[in-house]
Parts: C-alpha cells; structure tokens; sequence
C-alpha cells in the first residue's frame, strides 16, 4: 500500500500530467508525450528538466528522437502523491460542505 | 491544499491516462507477426531445423517490439496477466506439451507444427486481450502499482 505523500515538484500541473502519461508507460518519445499533454516543445523541455533534476525522469537519445522514463523513484513519488491527492479529494467528499456530521452548526 | 484542486489534478490525471489508453492500440501486423514467427518456430522444431527457427523467433520478436516502438512513439509496458491471459498460456503450454510427448514419444510426425497453428492463435487472443486489458486499467484508474 502506497503512503500519501505530497510532492511538491510533481504537483505543479504540466509536471503531473507528465508523469501520469509516463507512469502509463514504459517509455514515450518526446512529440508523443507533447502532443498527449498538449503543450510546446519548450514547454514539455522546461519541465522535464525539473523532473531529471529532481531524479523523476530519465531521457534517452535514440538517433534523432528523445525517450521519456519515469525512473523507479518517479513512480514511488507519483504514487505517493497521487494517493495524497485521493486522500484529500475523499476526505472532502466525507465530510462535505456542511462538516463531518451533516449539521450546519447551531440554528438562530 | 484544497479538495477541489485535489480533485480537479486527479481529473486532470485521469484524461491524460484516457489519451494515453487511445493509444495504445498495437497495429493488426504486430500480433499476427509474433504469430507467424512462433508458428514458424514450432514447424521448425518439428521438422528438425530449430537452428534456424527458434532464433529466428526471438529475432522477429525483438524486431516487432522496436518497429511499435517506432510507429506509436511508445514503449508499452509488460504485457497484463489477466486471468484469461494466463489461462490461454497454460493451454499454450499443455498443447505444446502434449505435442512434443506425441511427436518424440509416439512418433506422430508434425504434431508440434499442428500445435503451433493453435500456440500462434492463442498469441493472438491473449495479446489482444492483454492490450485491452491494459487500455481498461488506465481508463478506470485501476492500477495496481497505484498509478
């Protein structure tokens, strides 16, 4: 069972769409990965950079293509804060928008 | 951290898996090739050339996953033992099996080509299911990793 964990540099938008679309597979070429995402290839540059930095991502050169992984700690974190994300959005939907109980707090 | 942030980067996930799913269809020619290549394997080893044959079959096999690889810009990964995966390789293996036992042992020339016409099949529908039973787990979310 995955422990939630927030993960910063994963939780910026772009860079958990990434990560979601690599964790689906074992590997993606760039234009692949851009286009499923829907940004720019600077875009896609810039923050698959963040993800290498930080040891998420590996990136292969194949003749004139570039391969994406997700390396084993990328999966761990995604997993992580993936079942960080559920814990809250379920949390939420517990409670709901008048508390845990139901009751809207005293009347008057 | 809000829930509804929460919510909307788990949809958010969720589409990216479901565009994701869309593509990963394998081309007809992938399964019907590593179908022919372990058909052509088995009438090999039956007809006494697995010199060629066998390596041939690990050669068509390397050969199709790098020309996917090439056409969808992806690398899939292993493929899923669903139950009905992992059914349709123990028939696989029991024909085969019985095949060589009948070929070796009772003397029944081409039994093992025969089965190799069925093992090819059963290549087929298992990889088939297999890719289908990948596409379901990203579009439901179910992953057993936790992704």
């Amino acid at each position: 069972m995955t422990q939630p964990a927030f993960d910063e540099t994963i939780h910026a938008p772009i860079r958990l769409r990434i990560c979601a679309m690599l964790a689906a597979v074992e590997s993606a070429e760039f234009s692949v990965v851009r286009d499923s995402i829907g940004i720019s290839d600077s875009v896609l540059s810039k923050h698959a950079k963040v993800l290498q930095t930080a040891g998420y991502l590996d990136l292969a050169k194949a003749r004139r293509t570039t391969w994406l992984s997700l390396t084993a700690s990328g999966r761990a974190a995604l997993a992580g804060h993936l079942a960080e994300l559920r814990r809250i959005a379920a949390l939420a939907e517990l409670t709901g928008p008048t508390g845990p109980t139901g009751l809207t707090g005293p009347e008057g | 951290m809000e829930s509804e942030s929460a919510r909307l980067a788990l949809e958010g996930v969720a589409e990216v898996r479901a565009r994701v799913a869309d593509r990963l269809v394998s081309p007809w020619w992938y399964h019907y090739g590593l179908a022919a290549a372990i058909l052509l394997a088995y009438v090999s080893i039956s007809f006494r050339f697995a010199s060629y044959g066998v390596p041939f079959l690990a050669v068509a096999a390397a050969g199709l996953m790098m020309a996917l690889k090439r056409v969808t810009g992806i690398a899939p990964r292993a493929p899923r033992a669903t139950p009905a995966v992992v059914a349709w390789s123990l028939v696989a293996m029991a024909l085969t099996a019985g095949a060589m036992a009948l070929e070796w042992g009772g003397g029944v020339k081409g039994a093992v080509a025969v089965a190799g016409v069925a093992v090819a099949a059963i290549a087929v529908v298992a990889g088939r299911r297999s890719d289908r039973a990948l596409r379901g787990e990203l579009r439901d979310g179910h992953d057993p990793a936790g992704l």
